[in-house]
Parts: C-alpha cells; sequence; structure tokens
C-alpha cells in the first residue's frame, strides 16, 4: 500500500504547515485504504468519493491530533469507519426484506441454499455478495459494520478493535446478536419464499 | 434452525469470496479537490445527523415548554375557580349574617 517513495513524516510536517502539495501527496497516498473502507460500508443512497472526500477533511483537518503511538493507517482507518458509521446512523430509515424486491438471480440463490447442501459455485460470489448486502441493509448501522468486517472482508477481532475502538467483548457480544439478526431476517425470508 | 444456520454460513462465504477490485490511485482532481477544501476551510458535511440531532434537541425543549406551559394555565385556571368559590361562599355566609 505504502509508496516506497512517500516520506509520510515530511508529509505531516508540510499538513502541519497547511500545504496544500502535501495534501494533495498524502490524499492520492491513502485514497485506496479509504475507498476499501468506504465501498465496504458505504450507505445505498451515499455516493462514494462524496463519502470518501468527508473523510480526507476530516483527516486533514484532524491532523494535529495525531499522536504518531499507531500506525497512520490504523488512525485512518479508524476515522473512515466512524464516518461511515455516522452516514449509515443518518440513515434512519431501513428498508423492510420482502421476497417480491428481490432479483431472479437473489430468490435462485435463497432455493438453491435451501435445496442444496453443498457450498455455492465461485461463479455466485457476486450474487451472493449482492444479497448479503440486501441484507445488511435492514440491520442495524453498527451490526452491518460487524458482520461486514468478520464475514465478509475477513478481519479478526483485533482488527475490528483497531478500527472501532471498541473493546473486544463488546465486539463479541454485537457479533453474536447481529448473526442473530440476520438469521432471523434470512428465515424471514426464505418462509416467504415458501408462501 | 440448523438448516437456517448452515445456509446462512454457506452465504456469508461465497459473499466473502467476492471482492471489489483493488484500486490503485484517486480519479483525476480528486486529491486536488479535497486538499483545496480542506485548505478552504470546510467541515465534513455530516450534517443530516447533526441537523437531525439539532432538530429533536429543539423539538423536545419546545414539546418541554409547552407542556409546562399547558400545566401553568391549568394550575392557574383551577386557582381561579377556587377562588371565585371562596368568594361566593364569604357572601353567602355574610348575607345570612
Amino acid at each position: 500500500m505504502a509508496d516506497a517513495g512517500f516520506d509520510i513524516d515530511a508529509c505531516l510536517d508540510g499538513l502541519r504547515r497547511h500545504d496544500e502539495r502535501a495534501a494533495t501527496d498524502f490524499v492520492r497516498e491513502h485514497y485506496p485504504l479509504v475507498l476499501k473502507i468506504v465501498r465496504s460500508h458505504l450507505p445505498r443512497r451515499a455516493a462514494e468519493e462524496d463519502l470518501c472526500q468527508v473523510v480526507f477533511i476530516k483527516i486533514l483537518s484532524n491532523i494535529d491530533q495525531y499522536s504518531g503511538r499507531v500506525p497512520i493507517a490504523h488512525w485512518i482507518s479508524r476515522i473512515a469507519v466512524n464516518t461511515c458509521l455516522n452516514a449509515l446512523k443518518a440513515e434512519s430509515v431501513r428498508p423492510e426484506l420482502r421476497w417480491a424486491d428481490l432479483s431472479t438471480e437473489q430468490t435462485s440463490l435463497l432455493d438453491q441454499l435451501a435445496t442444496n447442501p453443498e457450498d455455492l459455485h465461485p461463479d455466485s460470489a457476486a450474487s451472493s455478495r449482492d444479497l448479503v448486502e440486501t441484507l445488511l441493509a435492514a440491520l442495524k448501522p453498527k451490526d452491518r459494520l460487524l458482520i461486514t468486517m468478520l464475514h465478509l472482508e475477513g478481519y479478526s477481532m483485533d482488527d475490528v478493535k483497531q478500527a472501532t475502538g471498541w473493546n473486544i467483548a463488546t465486539i463479541k457480544v454485537r457479533a453474536f446478536r447481529a448473526r442473530q439478526k440476520l438469521k432471523q431476517l434470512f428465515q424471514e425470508l426464505n418462509n416467504q419464499g415458501k408462501i | 434452525m440448523k438448516n437456517t444456520d448452515s445456509s446462512l454460513d454457506r452465504l456469508l462465504r461465497s459473499a466473502g469470496q467476492c471482492h471489489p477490485p483493488v484500486v490503485e490511485e484517486a480519479p483525476y482532481g480528486f486529491a486536488t479537490r479535497a486538499a483545496a477544501a480542506w485548505l478552504a476551510g470546510a467541515s465534513p458535511r455530516e450534517l443530516p445527523g447533526l441537523e437531525t440531532l439539532w432538530f429533536r434537541r429543539s423539538l423536545f425543549c419546545a414539546l418541554a415548554l409547552m407542556a409546562a406551559s399547558i400545566g401553568w394555565s391549568i394550575r392557574a385556571d383551577t386557582a381561579a375557580a377556587n377562588d371565585d368559590m371562596a368568594i361566593a361562599s364569604y357572601a353567602t355566609t355574610a348575607d345570612l349574617q
């Protein structure tokens, strides 16, 4: 991720002096990291580029608060995750899940899951992701964040702790409850399909 | 329930295999725009949340004020009615004497 020619200390010095060139370099360097997080937790009605810009303005405005005790990537990740979480919270209306609103691909995927005990074919990954995103949209922001990190992005508990600042016990309890809610939604959706 | 668990696990495993394409660099002009917005002193616009919070607080204060004034007015009315009764009974007593 980090460019070999990029000198983070010099860049941070520049940012503290409000140097535009340093800011541009900083944004270019860390854009992939921020975009990855924003894409994973993007609210339905938000544009990813707008949210990325909000994250960068927040980072640059608070650069004086960066102590240097943790890697800059961790600090950036935490700001990006919290910004996404706030954006998800602002999106207060969560859609109701209905079988009739699912696409043909999604319904056939659910049928396949119900009838075939084997793992899904790798070609179904995109449809699965799409279906999971639909289910996640009906969850609360923190539940959604946790399921995405733990089950879709492959984060460990420590990674989640780094990114969110929550302690491990809280993460475990919240993850369990989030999983239960997701299961309930999945069950309800399947029941609608059987009618 | 066990079937649901298993199906959900398989769905999540499959969804986890789908990774968005890795982005190498920012779109043209993005870094300059973000840096310029920072230097111009733009505050991060997360206003839906902030506006909602302020709106809720204002609404709550307005409701509290309304409830207090309704309560005060009822109390004042009751007090006035009691005074009227006291005056009437004093007048009746005075007449009888």
